[in-house]
């Protein structure tokens, strides 16, 4: 599962998946651009990863449309890239009483304008690798997959992103761009902190009991990333992976 | 504090007009449902910026109570 020598730009990098992601890409030998809109917690991130050649961008990817001259930039000062990791992302719950144009904004802005516009950069001319597979990796969620009530413009935010990724991976195979996307379950990250802060003390076991191997870690997701972004996977396009715990099962 | 706003979306969390959200309107089995109450701690987050637990929350008997809670956690 060799990362070796490739650079991949990872978003939301300052902390979450995107943190854990950035630390075993690194770990694996990849070179690592960072993107995220905190620069103290970045330099963290930063300062964590083994291995060098590694860089940090503070961005804020609600600035869809200057995403793509973003990273053209980023590919004439660190080298062409071999992956993109667009882990940077939000939760909402609100019941759909409470729903307003503001709302939707928020969540689909980070989520799939973020996410298409990031394609969009990669895709450029001279921004990526040529003549070798190349990898773009989403975030998903079961949300997409099973209703929860309240999660409406989360659930679909995220069954956008499940079709942009079969639309993208047609019509990017011919370059050797491969497109997928990890729909997640419940990971122990700051959102998930604020998910269950809503919670009552019973819903909370009640919804680790539904992860039938317990909630997961950041560490599991940026696994699966790693899988995806890397030449093991050379033959995986337009796929959304669970990784859930068995939630789905339950 | 945006109350004002606060209280609009309470009023439609717990499916009543504005007229009809007082102080004395009472939080009971019948509009403080776990959905409704989970619903209330996103609507206090947005509006004020604080979290307040749903274990703490659920105690909440009238609108008065909810305020003065909220207020609590703000000081």
């Amino acid at each position: 599962m060799s990362v070796l020598g490739k650079r991949i730009v990872v978003s939301g990098a300052s902390s979450g998946i995107g943190r854990a992601a950035a630390q075993i890409l690194a770990k694996s030998g990849a070179k690592v651009v960072l993107i995220g809109r905190d620069e103290t917690r970045l330099d963290s991130t930063l300062n964590m990863l083994e291995g060098d050649g590694h860089s940090k961008y503070v961005f804020d990817l609600n600035n869809t449309d200057e995403i793509p001259s973003f990273i053209k930039d980023i590919s004439v000062k660190q080298g062409r890239l071999s992956g993109l990791f667009h882990a940077a992302g939000l939760e909402m719950f609100k019941p759909i009483g409470l729903v307003n144009n503001k709302s939707i904004e928020q969540i689909f802005s980070v989520s799939i304008k973020a996410a298409l516009m990031l394609a969009r950069g990669f895709c450029q001319k001279g921004v990526r690798e040529e003549g070798f597979s190349t990898s773009i990796v989403f975030m998903s969620s079961v949300a997409a997959m099973t209703g929860q009530a309240g999660m409406t413009i989360y659930s679909a935010s995220k069954g956008a992103i499940d079709g942009a990724v079969k639309s993208l991976a047609c019509e990017l195979a011919p370059h050797l761009i491969r497109v997928n996307a990890i729909a997640a379950g419940a990971v122990k990250t700051e959102m998930h902190d604020k998910i269950i802060a809503r919670m009552t003390a019973e819903s909370i076991k009640e919804y680790e009991r539904k992860h039938l191997l317990g909630f997961g870690r950041p560490e599991d997701i940026a696994s699966a990333a790693m899988f995806l972004l890397s030449d093991a996977s050379v033959w995986i396009t337009g796929t959304i992976m669970v990784v859930d715990g068995g939630y789905m099962l339950s | 504090m945006d109350k004002k706003a606060f209280l609009a979306d309470m009023a439609e969390i717990l499916e009543v007009t504005n007229a009809e959200l007082s102080d004395a309107l009472e939080l009971n089995n019948d509009n403080w449902h776990s959905f409704a109450v989970v619903a209330t701690i996103a609507a206090i987050n947005e509006h004020f910026g604080i979290t307040v637990p749903a274990d703490t929350l659920i105690k909440c008997s009238n609108i008065g109570e909810l305020i003065n809670l909220i207020e609590a956690n703000i000081k």
